[in-house]
């Protein structure tokens, strides 16, 4: 057998030599996703691969099921359940706009640009475990609109290297928003405070705000 | 060598326009190895990622089908029917009602002009489509007459359905996040899917059941309307909704109250103002009920869905 243009056959490497190369691709995509506005994204668009967004998408699942602890399955299947009927959903919408995308191609692409909402998750529990209740509060919303916009930013880059008919990629990616939004909104719902642990503290503000009101009345 | 040989026959056949090997195939079959490529080379040729490897092995299979994927190759893109699709597209005939490539005709507008129709629906002043009274003076002004889509339905209606889902649980959200004290537990205002389920189940059945017992209602009027049309029209109708709901994230009653009248009252007068319009109706007063009807329908929708999720 001949070796090929440019090298080996794959089938003879090592084990630790293709787990490698893939986990390089995977690592060089969540770069682009960050740094859009390389040249070759169409190329990326065309050779999907399923790794990166399994790989995503489970961390974010295991991050918000172990959040939300009364319901934790329930999380962990709505994160993949959003992934993958979303992906079809917005599959469904580019192709009757006239794209030429598929569901594949549209899986591997929400689930890399889905990496920003990944690292606002981590922030998030970064945030609530370190910081005070109020300052939490205001990082975790403006983390996690920040990523959602971010992801919305990456996305429309990716499709806007796809074969989307001039004029429509606006209408192309509203659903990809939606889906961002609807991620996001999982995450802000799941690393909600508990109320309990903040009791004491509220006591006295309330306590003083009673007293303040029968005044203007007297 | 390197990664020459392969790759610069696709990409040759990338850049050179439409040719029988497109840039983006649908799905298992792989855009990277054109079609005259052999097995053996298909194997050899090892790409960046066990997908790409994984399609090449299948790009033999496909390899005869490569050249119905002009670009009239827009159908399912979903695995395996690519590979059964073997007849050029010329070959194909007229788009059947269940085939994807039907409803794309209800898809052609641009973001331009679907930001206009959203504008004309919160501000009813002009129709939305349907000012001529006959096929040749649509023809004559097609501006003024513009085809109906399906994007509107579908995306509008999405989106409400997503606002009032959330927007049903926001107080509680909102009580929790600002520590009120009146809030007792954490509970369930996280993932509550009976809101999304319930908001579906009524908006989707309104905007795609109500327009088809208007089409069933047809013949006794005497009108031919589309059933598109109206569903086009009741998909535009929840443009001002959706700008209600948005206030209504204000948790005060009467602000929501107030919002989601002003929103209802505008659409029940963009959707009586555009149901059967321009037809030539043979019954006239029929036709007036038919709008009376809609006017009716539409105010017990914000009835429900007021009550149902802003005002508890």
């Amino acid at each position: 057998m001949e070796p090929s243009a440019d090298g080996d056959f794959t089938i003879d490497e090592s084990v630790a030599a293709s787990v490698f190369r893939d986990i390089a691709l995977v690592a060089r995509r969540m770069g682009l996703v960050f740094l859009p506005g390389l040249s070759s994204l169409r190329a990326e668009l065309r050779d999907w691969e399923l790794w990166g967004p399994l790989f995503i998408c489970m961390s974010l699942a295991v991050i918000l099921s172990v959040q939300a602890t009364d319901a934790a399955s329930v999380v962990f299947s709505i994160v993949f359940l959003i992934v993958w009927v979303g992906s079809a959903i917005v599959t469904m919408n580019a192709q009757l706009l006239g794209a030429r995308i598929s569901f594949f191609q549209t899986v591997c692409l929400l689930g890399y640009c889905v990496f920003p909402l990944l690292i606002s998750s981590s922030l998030c529990l970064i945030f609530n475990h370190f910081l005070t209740r109020s300052l939490a509060v205001v990082l975790r919303f403006s983390v996690v609109a920040f990523s959602i916009l971010w992801s919305i930013l990456a996305a429309g880059g990716f499709l806007s290297d796809a074969e989307i008919p001039p004029g429509k990629l606006g209408l192309a990616l509203y659903p990809v928003v939606l889906f961002f939004f609807s991620i996001g909104w999982l995450i802000l719902l799941g690393f909600q405070q508990d109320q309990q642990t903040q009791q004491p503290q509220s006591g006295p503000a309330v306590g003083a705000g009673s007293q303040a009101s029968p005044t203007p009345a007297a | 060598m390197g990664k020459g040989n392969p790759f610069a026959e696709a990409d040759a056949a990338a850049s050179s326009g439409p040719t029988p090997a497109p840039d983006i195939k649908p799905s298992m079959s792989s855009p990277a190895s054109s079609s005259s490529m052999s097995f053996g080379a298909a194997v050899r040729s090892h790409g960046a990622s066990s997908g790409s490897r994984v399609k090449r092995m299948f790009a033999q299979r496909d390899a005869g089908s490569s050249e119905d994927e002009e670009d009239g190759g827009q159908g399912s893109g979903v695995g395996v029917s690519s590979w059964a699709r073997r007849v050029d597209d010329d070959a194909r005939g007229e788009p059947k009602v269940w085939q994807l490539r039907f409803y794309q005709q209800y898809f052609d507008l641009t973001m331009s002009e679907f930001l206009m129709r959203v504008l004309w629906a919160i501000i009813p002043c002009k129709p939305i489509y349907g000012w001529a009274t006959n096929p040749e003076d649509a023809d004559a002004a097609p501006d003024e007459n513009p085809d109906p889509d399906l994007y509107a339905p579908i995306w509008l209606t999405t989106t409400l359905v997503l606002l009032l889902s959330v927007l049903a649980n926001i107080a509680v959200f909102f009580r929790n996040l600002f520590q009120m004290h009146n809030a007792v537990e954490l509970g369930h205002s996280g993932v509550d899917i009976r809101n999304l389920w319930l908001a579906a189940c009524i908006m989707y059945g309104y905007v795609f059941l109500v327009p088809l017992v208007f089409f069933v209602l047809q013949p006794c009027a005497g009108v031919s309307v589309p059933f598109v049309n109206t569903v086009c029209v009741y998909g535009y109708s929840l443009a001002p909704v959706i700008v209600a709901s948005l206030v209504c994230i204000v948790p005060i009653t009467l602000v929501q109250l107030i919002a989601m009248g002003t929103g209802f009252i505008v659409s029940t007068w963009f959707v009586m103002f555009n149901v059967w319009r321009a037809q030539s109706v043979e019954h006239k007063s029929l036709a007036y009920f038919a709008k009376l009807l809609s006017g009716i329908l539409h105010a017990a929708l914000g009835c429900v869905l007021t009550f149902l999720f802003f005002v508890r």
